[in-house]
């Protein structure tokens, strides 16, 4: 009788827990355990939710963090299917040198088609055009390699973040901010129809590159000096101090702008490259910078006096 | 049918018209901007300037006129000027109507010290950087290059050279690109400079030009008697006493030099070394006597005009040079072509 009634406990008991193991295998399987990043700023974001240590390869431009990056690197503009599909090293858990996920940010060479040809996951991640599409893609990123929770924490910490950057501007009627945002030493811009720019705009800046006649279809006009010169913007944001050596100083030297306001009165910012150019967790440290200047140049006397 | 060779009458006309031609272009490269600046008043700045009157401008349409429209005019200048007297001179001593100023390697060899400096050390071309001064020993390397391979020898002909450019051309092309793709992030910067612009122009980059250009530029125009004498061929001009060698490497040394130097400061600007001759061709004759010295005003007018437009048409945007030279100046070649043929160079 007991031996019988032990014999059901135990089926029953088998019988609840076998849909347990089942999803507990589906989830080694599904979760990657070699990802190959194709985009610098979904390299960050890997790195900032945890999965790290997951990742196996990454494009020649990754950078950051700093520490930790694997050896391993693809050229994300030419990338070779061979070389992708025998990158991963070979474990006891991870038989195969495929990738269990590739993440693009670009279909360079329709790699996209052709690894999905060889069985190999491709997810493409291009820039986002809001603030929501970026953190969309940390939840996603996420979700795609076992870290969920920790991505949805960061992503909820950094709109936070954001918002409350945003706020903190103070309402300035009658205060006319204008703004130039420096892509290139040849006057390459960006109006408010990009992403950054969006993120201008949100703090209330006016940019100079959305005036009439800029090309805003694609979103980045080349200035001439004359107009960014004319506009005299009260703040300029120069994202090529890395590339370029941008810097106060040398804009200072450039003909005609010793007379514009920014120049004149400290509302030359100087942006990190990269940071100005990712749309990864280091999203917030931009628009920090951006929000201190905003603030600085409202309550300089010299600008409004 | 025969074609009559124009008459003196008809190349003083075009001659004329060119300087009046390149007069209006210098006004209009002053005056016409995205900053709406009165005609007269900056007329009256530019009298001024000659000691007639005085400029009513304020101190900023002073310093956007002198300081920003007029460094660029006068580097359009000059570039123009250059660019179409070395197409001219390479024409001739080639006898091939397909060369350009860039035929023997100034452009791959710029582009790939200019991407070097662009990639490895950064700056762009308005800043002061390792870019122009690469792009010019990067061409002047590629031309050299190609004589020592092409035209150093005795036997060697205009065939020669011109086979040794493609191949110097080739290899610093795939290097350049093999560079380029080294680093990702630099890409649009080098395209940009390749487009070429005059949008950094400065003073300080006229007056680093200005030698080269007014020196190249009198060597150009002085051979185009030897230039003549050499459009019967080789052969025949030794027979006529004209040392082809030695011509032929003074030429290409001062289109090759005042190229480059135009290159390293405004990157690559195409079109105007091959079309500027041949429309002058056209309207005065086949004598480089004077296809040179017209294509000087011409090349000049035709750049300033053409940067006109690349920064006023889209304004405040601008338009890559580049695009706007082969845009105008296609449709007039064919319109000249269509009415005047045939072509001999």
């Amino acid at each position: 009788m007991f031996k019988t009634t032990r014999l059901t406990i135990a089926v029953l008991v088998g019988a609840l827990a076998l849909p347990l193991v089942g999803s507990t295998s589906a989830m080694a399987a599904t979760t990657p355990q070699c990802i190959v990043s194709l985009s610098p700023s979904a390299t960050e974001t890997l790195y900032a939710i945890g999965a790290g240590h997951q990742v196996q390869a990454v494009d020649k431009d990754a950078n950051y963090p700093t520490a930790g990056l694997p050896t391993k690197r693809v050229d994300a503009l030419n990338p070779s299917v061979e070389a992708i599909i025998g990158i991963c090293k070979k474990t006891a858990s991870h038989p195969s040198t495929k990738p269990d996920l590739v993440v693009i940010s670009y279909d360079a060479n329709s790699i996209k088609a052709k690894l999905a040809a060889v069985g190999v996951r491709v997810v493409e991640m291009d820039a986002p055009t809001t603030t929501s599409g970026a953190l969309g893609q940390i939840v996603r990123l996420g979700e795609l390699t076992g870290h969920g929770a920790t991505a949805s924490r960061l992503a909820r910490s950094l709109d936070r973040a954001m918002k409350s950057l945003v706020h903190s501007i103070p309402a300035h009627p009658g205060k006319v901010l204008t703004a130039y945002y420096e892509l290139d030493p040849t006057y390459y811009s960006l109006t408010s129809r990009t992403f950054v720019g969006s993120l201008l705009k949100s703090l209330g800046v006016v940019n100079i590159a959305d005036a009439k006649g800029t090309l805003a279809a694609a979103g980045y006009p080349q200035l001439s000096a004359e107009y960014v010169v004319s506009a005299n913007p009260k703040l300029i944001f120069l994202a090529d101090s890395v590339c370029c050596h941008a810097s106060a100083a040398s804009v200072a030297k450039r003909p005609g702008f010793s007379k514009v306001a920014a120049v004149n009165d400290g509302g030359v910012i100087t942006l990190n490259d990269d940071v100005a150019s990712r749309w990864g967790p280091r999203l917030v440290l931009l628009l920090r910078e951006m929000t201190f200047a905003v603030r600085g140049a409202l309550h300089n006397a010299k600008l409004w006096g | 049918m025969p074609v009559n060779p124009p008459t003196a009458r008809r190349v003083g006309v075009v001659a004329g018209l060119c300087v009046v031609g390149l007069g209006v272009a210098i006004v209009i490269g002053l005056v016409v901007g995205p900053t709406s600046i009165g005609t007269w008043r900056v007329v009256g700045s530019i009298l001024a300037h000659v000691g007639l009157g005085h400029s009513t401008l304020t101190p900023l349409q002073s310093l956007i006129v002198w300081q920003l429209r007029a460094p660029r005019m006068v580097l359009g200048l000059l570039a123009g000027a250059m660019l179409a007297v070395a197409g001219g001179t390479y024409q001739g001593v080639f006898r091939n109507p397909l060369a350009d100023p860039y035929l023997l390697g100034v452009a791959a060899g710029a582009g790939l010290g200019a991407t070097f400096a662009i990639v490895n050390i950064g700056g762009g071309v308005g800043t002061p950087s390792w870019t122009p001064l690469l792009a010019f020993v990067g061409a002047m390397a590629a031309v050299i290059v190609t004589w020592l391979i092409g035209g150093r020898s005795l036997r060697s002909n205009a065939a020669t050279l011109i086979l040794a450019g493609v191949a110097v051309s080739a290899l610093l092309t795939s290097a350049q690109t093999f560079l380029q793709q080294q680093s990702t992030g630099s890409i649009a910067r080098v395209y940009i400079w390749l487009l070429g612009s005059l949008a950094s122009a400065s003073w300080h980059s006229v007056w680093l030009v200005l030698p080269y250009v007014c020196v190249c530029v009198v060597v150009c125009v002085a051979a185009g008697r030897a230039l003549d004498v050499m459009s019967v061929g080789e052969e025949e001009s030794r027979s006529l006493g004209v040392p082809v060698r030695q011509v032929r490497f003074v030429v290409i040394a001062a289109s090759s030099l005042g190229t480059a130097a135009i290159v390293s400061a405004v990157g690559l600007i195409g079109f105007v070394g091959i079309i500027v001759p041949h429309i002058v061709r056209l309207l005065v004759g086949t004598s480089y006597r004077r296809i040179l010295p017209i294509s000087v005003v011409f090349g000049a007018a035709f750049l300033v005009l053409a940067d006109t437009i690349a920064r006023t048409v889209l304004a405040p945007s601008e338009l890559p040079l580049g695009v706007v030279t082969a845009l105008v100046g296609a449709p007039v070649f064919v319109l000249i072509l269509s009415l005047r043929r045939p072509v001999a160079v």
